[in-house]
């Protein structure tokens, strides 16, 4: 405290210029360009993009453990990985995929477009923003770290008790999950926060729940999801940290524990966590294929009410998971009359967007063709799971390949088809340049051929009674042929990856030679995002639209004539803004997002290993946040420059402003005092 | 949800109907709030979505401790065969007495944290100092009977790793007295704040919320104490 | 200060406010305490009352509960959509875990009532006998 500047508010209401003190405690950095405006910024759009590139980087790691356990099935006998280690790499490939990949580049995709498309300059808690991504991303290296550091978690990404207790599981990997994932929850909460947040309170003028892009609105679905799912799993996370490191024994049996409590919380958890995954996705190609059938999305709120539906009833259905687990019959009853009803609006979604490409102009660009692999592969994955709602035939289909197959479909065939599609639109809205057709119809059609290829298969071997997690098998029980075929499927789809890599570099290295920006609007695209040129300039909107339309830029650009025909009535160009506003504050970078989550990893191996490492992971907590809440989120001395003839006169207004920003600090606080309380927890 | 929404976007046409340099990023973020959305500040309804997430943390534990309380008594080994007997569960042992002491506490802080909030929206510095102060050393008397509890537990005999009960009672109790520790140091830095001149009065809503955060951890407290301790 | 008071009016000042005095805070605050000698009171109530008991605790527990939400939180007079916000977190946690709650106690396989038994426990009917020849 001594440190900070005394200073009175008194001083701001004469309407005074501001002195250009610092108020904060230490200086914050100014970079905006370069690996400090990366580390340090706070720009909702840089943080989508961080977003993005870790989770295809985690999605390479994954990949490449997807790549080892399909070479030890590949034929029967095979003794490339130990059943332990085998054990870990299935574990890793599925933390990895869907915490460490599907997760964050829905992350990547909320952040980057849910402003654009409510018309907003930021997120509403910026900082917290980017300190969710680094928590995240030093949670992510904190869990994978363990592959050095004694092997990595071996009891599935589910982890069922008694499995994932000290008796079964005496490596420290199990430790590293539970700590990993409540550091990557902390993230994923407290973004939901702020993207709710965000959605309901920064929309443009105009822009009312009946006119949000789909995109917008599913991501606003899934934040609640989130907001309200993490927080059990933290507690399913806590209790098995308590078991393995201070000796409680909530799911051990032998001490009347009971594994049971395990599976309720993780699935309370976990089915929610399904729909995480994959609504967001819809979003994604709700708005990709109005676009290219030229037809508006069809049935708007229908598709808005079934998005919320599955939402709510995603709560109710967890305990499918577990109809092998002797629950009773009752509750097995109750939990697969639900289980068949979510199906509906699920089905809704998919009814509408066949009725979407219905009678359309349809353009078959690589965003829509990935767009409707998902519509396919997504139903293929939805009527495999609906038979696992039948609780009898779900017992034989329970821990067969049958399962891996489902999910396998609706998360590679549904989130990640549809993110693949979202990233081929939204590409030059984040970068200024498009990716290639050609090689991106390559990609498709050689994922789609690998994909089924893959996954196909397993739909067989589950019903012959291949068990999932088996590190091997023996060459008489008739899994061989089709085990081959997946291998062989597997590394058609690395094929796939590699081609998409090689897509995003000679484009890249295209528009490095030619620095020329792509012409604004390159889709003849539909939702507010697309009125900001591109890239999309740092301040993201000249003038916040107003809003009248759900499809906003489409009703600007066409009318209709007598027929119900779409008619031109302005020019791209004439619509676009020209992204050459100056002078709007934007929020400041800061170093504390970065040394907050720094210090979160540390107080883990601290409880891990030795106390001794907490120590300067404590420290660093402490000192960021109280660098944080000492600093207020929009630097007054940056950008204050600049002609504000409003302000000499309106003396109230300088000092919101200067104050205003501090106010987030203490709420700031409030949700950093969370991360405090789950990492104290254990020691107090 | 959708009404008032609404409504409230087309009584804020007219203030974002400006030129773009007044309605910037650092305004879009003012403490009124007057020019968000649904006329809610950021800050107040991030709490309020934080604390409905909240409820679903509060939710698992205190189940887990539901399912658990009453877990003790014969230990088995992993063949299922006898291996010891625990002799009682820690809800037998509470001093209800002592806790209700404690509750009253709490209730009088919530009460004190009612007049902190009022001072602050009524401008008036010394009583917004006193009533934090009191806010504050409520919630700490609270956490001193709540370690005074903990170390009678212990000293007769009922430790973290006991059995199940006592664990899920400990993590239960103790996550919750977590809570009310971080809402003792955040007054403490409203305090410090108000007594360094910066926490002025278009800043007092940060007082409002982090009121809630504390009135929550006291109704959190109102849940457990008839469902942990009366409830037999 | 006061010029700052004349411009700015924070939020949390409406109208309805007026409502928020320390006197009401009062009223609510010994109601609470009230409610809660009563909830001690039903330690020293005799054994045999458990179920009113409990039924009591209960609804005292919601009403205290309740008043702290509505008046000191100030969810009667705030903005619908917190209370919409929190109302949810809390319903959905009752809703989930009080299912958690049962299908781990009374719906298990305990044989306590009559559709949990497994076909397997009930008992079995004796084999048909051949009607006698004649």
């Amino acid at each position: 405290m001594a440190l900070v500047t005394a200073r009175t508010p008194l001083e701001l209401t004469s309407g005074d210029n501001v002195q250009p003190q610092p108020l904060g405690v230490f200086a914050r950095p100014t970079a905006t360009t370069g690996i400090k405006g990366w580390l340090f910024s706070v720009d909702h759009k840089k943080v989508g993009i961080l977003y993005g590139a870790a989770s295809l980087f985690f999605f390479l790691t994954g990949g490449v453990e997807a790549l080892l356990i399909r070479t030890q099935l590949a034929r029967p006998g095979q003794k490339l990985l130990s059943a332990d280690l085998y054990n870990q790499v299935f574990t890793m490939h599925g933390i990895t995929m869907i915490f460490l990949v599907i997760m964050p580049m829905i992350a990547a995709f909320t952040n980057y477009l849910m402003p654009l498309q409510i018309g907003a300059r930021d997120v509403a808690f910026p900082r917290l923003n980017a300190f969710s991504f680094w928590c995240f991303l030093f949670g992510a290296l904190f869990l994978n770290s363990s592959w050095l550091l004694g092997g990595g978690p071996d009891g599935g990404w589910f982890n069922y008790a008694p499995n994932s207790g000290l008796l079964f599981s005496p490596s420290h990997g199990i430790d590293f999950y539970a700590l990993g994932l409540i550091i990557t929850g902390i993230a994923s909460s407290v973004s939901a926060v702020n993207l709710i947040v965000t959605t309901i309170n920064l929309r443009a003028p105009g822009m009312t729940w009946s006119r949000m892009p789909m995109f917008t609105w599913m991501s606003l679905v899934v934040q609640f999801l989130l907001l309200f799912s993490l927080p059990v799993i933290t507690v399913a996370l806590f209790l098995l940290m308590l078991d393995r490191l201070f000796g409680s024994s909530f799911f051990n049996t032998a001490l009347g524990g009971d594994p049971m409590v395990w599976q309720h919380l993780f699935w309370i958890f976990g089915h929610p966590e399904v729909y995480i995954l994959v609504l967001p996705v819809f979003g994604i190609v709700s708005e990709i294929l109005p676009v290219f059938a030229r037809k508006p999305l069809f049935g708007y709120p229908f598709m808005i009410f079934s998005g919320i539906a599955i939402g709510f009833m995603g709560f109710g259905v967890w305990a499918h998971h577990m109809f092998a687990s002797g629950m009773g019959p009752m509750s097995v009853t109750a939990f697969s009359l639900a289980t068949m009803f979510i199906a509906v609006p699920t089905g809704v979604k998919v009814l509408n967007w066949t009725a979407t490409i219905y009678g359309g102009k349809l353009k078959f660009t690589t965003a829509n063709l990935f767009s409707m692999g998902l519509i396919a592969m997504f139903t293929i994955g939805g009527l495999s799971g609906v038979t696992h709602a039948f609780a009898p035939a779900d017992t034989q289909q329970t821990d067969t390949y049958y399962i891996v197959a489902h999910f396998h479909y609706v998360i590679f065939g549904g989130s990640l088809l549809g993110m693949f599609g979202g990233m081929y639109f939204w590409w030059p809205k984040a970068f200024g340049y498009k990716l290639r057709e050609g090689l991106g119809k390559w990609h498709f059609w050689i994922m789609m051929i690998g994909f089924n290829l893959t996954f196909g298969p397993m739909h067989i071997l589950g019903l012959q009674g291949m068990s999932r997690r088996i590190f091997t098998y023996s060459a008489n029980q008739g899994f061989d042929f089709w085990n081959m075929a997946a291998t062989i499927g597997a590394f058609i789809i690395a094929v796939s990856v590699a081609i998409f890599i090689w897509n995003v570099w000679v484009c890249y290295r295209d528009h490095r030679r030619n620095p020329v920006a792509c012409e604004p609007d390159p889709w003849d695209a539909r939702s507010l995002e697309w009125i900001t040129p591109c890239p999309t300039p740092v301040h993201n909107f000249d003038t916040i639209p107003v809003v009248s339309e759900v499809d906003e830029v489409w009703h600007r650009k066409y009318g209709h004539d007598e027929a119900g025909r779409p008619v031109p009535i302005a020019t791209r160009a004439e619509v676009v803004q020209k992204g050459d506003a100056e002078g709007v504050h934007l929020p400041s970078p800061s170093y504390w997002p970065i040394v907050l989550s720094a210090g979160l990893p540390l107080i883990g191996y601290g409880l891990i290993f030795s106390l001794a490492w907490a120590i300067p992971g404590g420290i660093l907590v402490l000192v960021a946040l109280f660098g944080w809440v000492m600093e207020p989120s929009t630097d007054p001395d940056a950008g204050h420059h600049d002609e504000h003839p409003s302000d000499a006169a309106d003396g109230g207004d300088a000092a919101a402003e200067l104050e205003g920003s501090e106010e987030a600090e203490v709420a700031d606080q409030a949700e950093d005092a969370k991360t405090v309380e789950l990492e104290g927890a254990p020691v107090g | 949800m959708a009404d008032t929404a609404d409504t409230a976007l087309t009584a804020n046409v007219g203030a974002f109907d400006e030129p773009f340099h007044q309605i910037d990023f650092a305004h879009e973020g003012v403490a009124a709030g007057h020019q968000t959305s649904t006329g809610i500040s950021n800050e107040k309804l991030g709490m309020w979505t934080f604390l409905g997430s909240e409820c679903l943390l509060f939710g698992a534990l205190i189940s887990t401790y539901l399912l658990y309380k009453n877990r003790p008594g014969t230990i088995t080994n992993v063949a299922g065969e006898v291996v010891g007997q625990v002799h009682d569960r820690i809800s037998e042992h509470f001093d209800i007495l002592f806790t209700s002491a404690s509750s009253f506490v709490l209730l009088a802080s919530s009460l004190t944290m009612v007049f902190a909030v009022v001072a602050a929206q009524r401008n008036d510095a010394p009583r917004l100092r006193l009533w934090l102060g009191t806010t504050a050393g409520l919630g700490a008397v609270f956490i001193g009977g709540q370690v005074y509890e903990f170390t009678a537990f212990v000293r007769e005999g009922f430790g973290f790793t006991t059995n199940v009960s006592t664990s899920a009672f400990f993590t239960l109790t103790g996550f919750h007295g977590v809570h009310v520790t971080i809402g003792i140091l955040m007054l403490l830095v409203l305090l410090a704040l108000s007594l360094k001149g910066r926490l002025p009065f278009t800043k007092s809503e940060s007082v409002e919320i982090i009121g809630l955060y504390w009135h929550f951890v006291d109704v959190v407290w109102i849940v457990i104490f008839t469902i942990v301790y009366l409830i037999k | 200060m006061t010029t700052i008071a004349e411009t700015e009016t924070p939020a949390d000042v409406h109208p309805e406010d007026l409502h928020h005095d320390t006197g009401r805070s009062w009223q609510v605050a010994a109601a609470l305490f009230v409610l809660t000698g009563l909830e001690v009171s039903t330690y020293f109530w005799p054994h045999g009352w458990h179920r009113v008991t409990h039924v009591t605790l209960i609804v005292m527990m919601v009403l205290k509960f309740a008043a702290v939400a509505a008046f000191f939180m100030h969810l009667k007079f705030d903005h619908t959509m917190l209370r919409r916000l929190f109302v949810f977190g809390i319903i959905l946690a009752m809703v989930v875990f009080l299912g958690v709650l049962s299908a781990m106690t009374f719906w298990v396989n305990s044989g306590t009532t009559d559709f949990n038994n497994a076909p397997h426990e009930r008992p079995i009917p004796p084999p048909p006998t051949r009607a006698p020849t004649s």
